[in-house]
């Protein structure tokens, strides 16, 4: 290949150039977006995101989750369901929340699976006894007996039961319930299953709660 | 440059690459996904008839539809769907460490329910199960009414199987025609027994 | 040019080595971590030995059968078609004070493998209680002799070639296999 000499610049056209080699680039660059940052920080641009409120729901009301439908319809406090076999222990009561559930998934349901963690309700804000927020015991209405499985399409009625230590919530008392929910992520391989996100609060749900005394039968 | 020639040798050599890639393509779409490798094997009968998987024996004889059911310890569930109870008789075969009968479901249509455990000992639903001897007794499941009515109910299928992962093992499916049942209002359900009938 | 095998003759002897040596290795180590983690090598004893195992000695005693339709069989409340198969085995701890915890089952033999297996009866709803003077299940802080007696339920149908497969946690794969 030939080499060609160097195209002779006019005399202003040097001059830019030169003043061109001596910018100093990374400053010009560092400054502009330092301008930059500072006016959208100016116009609210480096604020946190703001996060939709939590929806409330009224008692009554229908939320639909991934797998099921749950509708609270009621709080009470009682002192223990002896023909079902839920008593607290001494000092204690069971805060019960009566609720509507329906499966709206293709395959059976477990629900309250996890021992220690919440799937569907939890009370927000007031004293639990025991560790768990999760209820102790979650009982059909109609037979008194442990809800494990909610099929497809079958409604069902049932009682979300908590032991709390008596003082910590009174006749007329509002308490918040956390509407829990989780998004389906696929099928798992490993075990027979489904996959599905971690549970996230969808909603709340405040009752005024109702002193039974010694309960309701059945 | 010359002129390539075409000759038998490089005739030879794509119909070689086709092929070769004709039964790649083949190997590629045949090949069994996790689902299929993972599935369980059924073994298909009919009501009455004694069906045996790898580790499972199990007869069904009776299929019944009620808007209530009165079990024998005294069970008597409300629902706001209807009760299809099944009365099948259920044993390992060969083996029955940690065996129960932990994989009851009737699938109809897209939608399977599962044996209900809350009658408790009114029902076989995950029994224990012992190597030859059957336990007899009923199986309960909660559908919605309005389902048994609808054209899915008439290929309905009752599947069984050892341990609640039926996976790549023996799963008994035998086909139940729900829609011809007439839906008592009420049955009342045997004690579940064990032993040989 | 030489043939083609002639060329290659070095390659082709490694093929023939490496391939099946890396397909019964490959083979060889899934399927050793599983059955080595199974009790999956039986050492049988025949009727009427003895044999060392796990810090004891084991020999089968006596074994009972319960027939179906007898009188104790209604007695005891056998399900319908089913016998009862009561074994007692001597242990003898070896004195190191650390006798074995151990798993029974029942085994019945086609030929010469395994065919069916059977649990102990322990939980079954039957009122049969175990003899005077035996054990129930493998008693670990004992120094002296015992007799460990299990009871199976078992189908009228079953044969007679029978053992007692006795399995120790820690001495998994290997287990004891008593004729009965």
């Amino acid at each position: 290949m030939t080499s060609k000499p160097p195209v002779e610049l006019g005399p202003w056209r040097q001059r830019a150039r030169g003043l061109y080699d001596r910018l100093p680039t990374k400053w010009l660059i560092t400054g502009v977006s330092a301008v930059l940052l500072g006016a959208s920080a100016l116009l609210g641009g480096l604020d946190d995101v703001p996060t939709p409120p939590t929806p409330q729901f009224e008692p009554g009301d229908r939320y639909e989750a991934t797998q099921l439908t749950i509708q609270p319809e009621s709080a009470s406090l009682i002192d223990g369901f002896p023909e079902h076999g839920v008593t607290p222990a001494e000092g204690n009561r069971l805060l019960v929340v009566i609720a509507t559930v329906e499966n709206t998934w293709s395959d059976p349901v477990r629900i309250a699976t996890g021992s220690t963690e919440p799937d569907s309700l939890v009370p927000v804000g007031i004293e639990l006894a025991g560790e768990y927020r999760a209820p102790i015991d979650l009982i059909v209405f109609g037979d008194g007996t442990t809800v494990a499985t909610v099929q497809p399409n079958v409604p069902v009625q049932v009682a979300y039961v908590w032991e709390v230590p008596a003082g910590s919530v009174a006749d007329g008392d509002d308490v918040r319930f956390d509407v829990l929910d989780r998004e389906y992520q696929g099928e798992a391989r490993i075990y027979f299953g489904d996959r599905f996100s971690d549970f996230h609060v969808a909603g709340y749900v405040t009752f005024t709660v109702e002193d039974l005394g010694a309960g309701v039968s059945g | 440059m010359t002129r390539p020639t075409l000759n038998w040798r490089h005739v030879a050599n794509g119909a070689g690459l086709v092929v070769i890639l004709v039964l790649a393509g083949i190997v590629a779409h045949t090949t069994p996904n996790d689902e299929q490798q993972q599935a369980p094997i059924p073994v298909r009968g009919q009501l009455g008839e004694t069906l045996s998987g790898r580790n499972i024996v199990a007869t069904v004889d009776e299929v019944r539809i009620a808007e209530s059911v009165e079990a024998s310890n005294g069970w008597a569930g409300p629902t706001t769907g209807v009760w299809v109870v099944v009365d099948a008789s259920v044993a390992a075969r060969v083996d029955d460490l940690g065996v129960n009968l932990g994989y009851a479901r009737l699938k109809v249509g897209d939608t399977t329910y599962s044996a209900s455990t809350r009658p408790g000992t009114g029902s076989i639903a995950d029994q224990f199960l012992t190597t030859g001897i059957p336990w007899t007794g009923p199986l309960m499941f909660e559908l919605p009414g309005s389902l048994i009515s609808g054209d899915a109910a008439r290929s309905a299928e009752l599947q069984l199987a050892v341990d609640s992962d039926p996976r790549a093992d023996s799963l008994i499916v035998i086909p139940v025609d729900l829609y011809s049942l007439d839906v008592e209002s009420t049955v009342s359900t045997e004690r579940p027994v064990w032993g040989t009938r | 040019m030489r043939p083609w095998l002639q060329r290659n003759r070095l390659g082709l002897a490694a093929v023939v080595v490496l391939l099946p040596a890396t397909v019964g290795i490959t083979f060889a180590t899934q399927w050793g971590d599983y059955f080595g983690s199974r009790p999956s090598a039986p050492t049988t004893v025949a009727s009427g030995d003895s044999a060392d195992f796990a810090g004891a000695g084991w020999s089968v005693e006596g074994t009972r059968r319960v027939a179906a339709a007898s009188a104790e069989a209604e007695q005891i409340g056998l399900p319908a078609g089913s016998d009862l198969l009561i074994t007692t085995v001597r242990v003898v701890p070896d004195g190191s004070g650390d006798a074995p915890q151990c798993t029974v089952r029942l085994e019945e033999f086609d030929g010469g493998s395994v065919a069916r297996t059977w649990g102990d009866a322990g939980y079954a709803a039957i009122s049969y209680s175990p003899a005077e003077g035996t054990e129930s299940y493998c008693a670990h802080d004992v120094d002296d002799p015992y007799l460990l007696e299990t009871a199976f339920v078992v189908p009228s149908d079953t044969g007679d070639d029978l053992a007692l497969a006795l399995v120790v946690v820690s001495e998994i794969p290997r287990y004891l296999s008593l004729r009965l």
